[in-house]
């Protein structure tokens, strides 16, 4: 916890008397906790649910999950407890992706595929904004599985080609859609490798998000070269650092048919690693969606 | 014609005589220049060749239809004005030729000439190239002035008269933003937008100072302050597609687009809340922070409709300043002038100082149910100056 000074604490219980529970988790930074104030009254109206908002933010309870909403690009999303926060960085690559993919496909023409999909933000932003695409998708857990198809209902996605199931990728990717091959593949795995996660995640991330969303070193990257490769002729994959980068662009060294190649986010971070078939058996123009994808 | 004066004769005696007493501030009528006539007589050849295409069976694509609709309207307008001169002229020739109509004669005239004026001002209207945001939805900034915490509450006041304008036409509307002072009594500055497409026409006339006079509830020794609040009217350009289009019509070297710089490795390992946004345009120098918004997509794409809002704006006064530049003699613009308003609470009086509109009546205006009359009258003077440049710049 930051330490804060009481002369402030005080200071800003004369502007809110809620203001003090919310600055912890903002690190001590008074406007972000004014901001946060407005969303919870804005979202919870209901004075007692506007107090006990604020007693969990106290407690590091997530925002998103006290409001049980978050948005993801154009979508509102549920949130609960045991499935993953969608981040900032994820609708960053992600909506910059979606920008660059062909509008006009014909109707069924596009197959993707995401996998890890959790709250489903990632497959749903795209079936959303492109609703000729088929949209596939796979988490491991039941508690992901049941928000996503929530989701699907509250985004009006219900009658369209999207798909989820549940599954263990790391154990039956063979026989996972088994009988499809994609034109992308979307995913944002666990990525903490487990000496790590104590130290560098922060104590709302560890005590509030499932350990079963975050921690992880190579195992997906493997998955990815071994199994979905060759079923596929583009993915991206979200990162936590250069060495997963590298360990998908190296694994992919020797296959000439591949171009690979490393998106920052906005904090410079290296946030996605991607590849795609410049000679691919479908018309689409991989090179022409990438090309501008990584800038 | 006659009978009809005869027959109201009578009833509008009264009327005359009033006229007559006040002759000095007697209603005259103000003819509409030759070339803005031969302008419409233009446009009713040009009407009549859309006719008779239809009449011979041709097909009109979107753009005819929409210019025989526009057509239409100034060709009506252009009608009713030519009838009303018509009968102003016949009035005139009575007075000269029968004094013993006289009386009558003058009554009507009285009676006529309002209503002649008044269409000859749409017409006149419909004349002048049209502005070109006209058709826009708008966003209004508003910040305090001069004056302190007083102005911070002016500054709430002001966003609270717009708000109330846009519900009493039941205009859609959403805060993009709002910074509130300490105290959480006023507004350090507001982001209004009003999703209306013409509502940039009506505010426009908003941008500029306002100044209010009153005693602040503060202020324990009943004294009047003053205090003023900045408004800025930009027009709203075109809808963002959700997918991130608006990005493309900047160049990524014209672009900077600043997010918490967080250390540490950020994706995963944080569930931040912190969503705010910085969107820099290097060539214009304009720098936007948008914190509102809970996703930093959405705040981007809310900074990046006020950066085009703002450029747009921008370009379009300094085209008009070089217009102006390449005129010899410069008229008195509506655009420019600084403390455009007055709102003075202790003799309950609004006036503009622009066109020298006052209104005695600031509650009605600050519910937003008669801010039209202060809107109308800049309006109409506006136009008046516009027609005024027309004239100069046509025989130029
Ligand atoms: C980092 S989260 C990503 C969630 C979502 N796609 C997003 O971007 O917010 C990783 C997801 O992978 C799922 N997962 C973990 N191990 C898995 C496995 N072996 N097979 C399938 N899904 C798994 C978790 O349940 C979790 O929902």
């Amino acid at each position: 916890m930051p330490r804060i000074s009481p002369r402030i604490l005080k200071s800003v219980a004369n502007i809110d008397r809620r203001l003090p529970y919310l600055l912890f988790e903002c690190s001590g930074n008074i406007s972000d906790a004014k901001q946060e104030l407005s969303w919870i009254k804005n979202e919870l109206q209901d004075a007692n649910l506007i107090n006990r908002a604020c007693w969990l933010r106290y407690n590091r309870v997530p925002l998103q999950y006290i409001l049980k909403t978050q948005p993801f690009g154009p979508l509102d999303l549920l949130v609960r407890p045991g499935v993953l926060i969608p981040r900032w960085e994820t609708e960053e690559w992600c909506m910059d992706l979606i920008a660059k993919l062909p509008e006009k496909a014909r109707q069924g023409q596009f197959k993707v595929l995401d996998l890890c999909s959790g709250s489903g933000c990632i497959a749903l932003a795209i079936a959303h904004t492109r609703t000729e695409y088929i949209v596939k998708s796979v988490d491991l857990s039941p508690k992901a599985i049941a928000l996503l198809k929530d989701n699907v209902r509250k985004v009006g996605l219900q009658n369209t080609n999207v798909q989820c199931i549940q599954a263990d990728i790391l154990r039956h990717s063979e026989h996972i859609y088994s009988k499809d091959k994609f034109n992308l593949i979307t995913c944002n795995p666990p990525y903490i490798p487990s000496n790590n996660f104590v130290k560098e995640c922060t104590t709302s991330v560890k005590l509030y998000e499932p350990r079963l969303a975050l921690v992880a070193d190579l195992e997906f990257y493997d998955n990815l070269l071994q199994y979905w490769i060759p079923r596929t002729e583009s993915f991206v994959y979200e990162v936590g650092d250069m060495k997963q980068c590298q360990h998908v662009i190296n694994g992919l060294s020797h296959n000439t048919s591949w171009k690979t190649g490393i998106k920052y986010d906005s904090n410079d971070k290296p946030r996605c690693v991607y590849g795609y078939l410049a000679n691919p058996e479908s018309t689409i123009d991989y090179v022409k969606i990438f090309d501008s994808f990584s800038t | 014609m006659i009978s009809k004066l005869f027959g109201r004769g009578k009833f509008f005696r009264n009327v005359a005589l009033q006229v007559r007493f006040n002759s000095s501030e007697a209603v005259e009528f103000r003819p509409l220049h030759s070339s803005l006539i031969s302008r419409a007589e233009l446009y009713v050849n040009e009407l009549r060749e859309l006719e008779d295409l239809l009449s011979q069976g041709g097909s009109f694509d979107l753009e005819k239809q929409k210019n025989f609709a526009k057509l239409s309207t100034i060709v009506d307008s252009y009608s009713k004005y030519r009838e009303e001169v018509n009968q102003y002229k016949e009035l005139q020739e009575i007075l000269e030729l029968d004094p013993s109509l006289r009386e009558e004669a003058e009554a009507d005239i009285a009676a006529l000439l309002p209503d002649l004026n008044k269409t000859g001002d749409s017409l006149l209207n419909k004349l002048l190239p049209p502005h070109p945001f006209a058709d826009k939805p708008s966003i209004l900034e508003l910040r305090p002035g001069v004056g302190g915490s007083e102005a911070m509450i002016f500054t709430q006041d002001l966003l609270n008269m717009y708000i109330n304008y846009a519900n009493y036409h039941k205009w859609k509307w959403n805060l993009i933003s709002k910074t509130e002072n300490a105290s959480g009594s006023g507004v350090l500055e507001a982001i209004l937008n009003i999703d209306e497409p013409g509502s940039y026409d009506k505010l426009k006339f908003e941008a500029g100072v306002h100044r209010v006079q009153r005693v602040p509830a503060t202020e324990s020794k009943g004294r009047t302050h003053t205090s003023t609040a900045a408004v800025i009217v930009l027009p709203k350009m075109g809808e963002e597609s959700e997918s991130d289009a608006y990005e493309r019509t900047f160049k990524p070297d014209e672009i900077r687009i600043d997010v918490m710089r967080a250390s540490g490795k950020g994706g995963q390992h944080v569930n931040t809340t912190d969503s705010a946004v910085r969107l820099t345009h290097y060539p214009s120098g304009i720098v936007i922070s948008m914190q509102e918004e809970r996703s930093q997509h959405r705040n981007k794409a809310k900074a990046f409709a006020i950066l085009r809002a703002r450029l747009a704006e921008k370009e379009r006064l300094e085209k008009e300043e070089k217009e102006r530049n390449a005129r010899k003699d410069q008229v008195s613009t509506t655009d420019r002038s600084d403390k455009i308003r007055t709102y003075n609470y202790p003799q309950n009086r609004i006036t503009d100082h622009r066109c020298g509109f006052t209104l005695y009546d600031i509650e009605g205006v600050m519910k937003g149910e008669r801010l039209d009359d202060v809107i109308d009258a800049m309006d109409a003077f506006s136009s008046e100056q516009k027609a005024k440049q027309l004239l100069q710049d046509m025989s130029a």
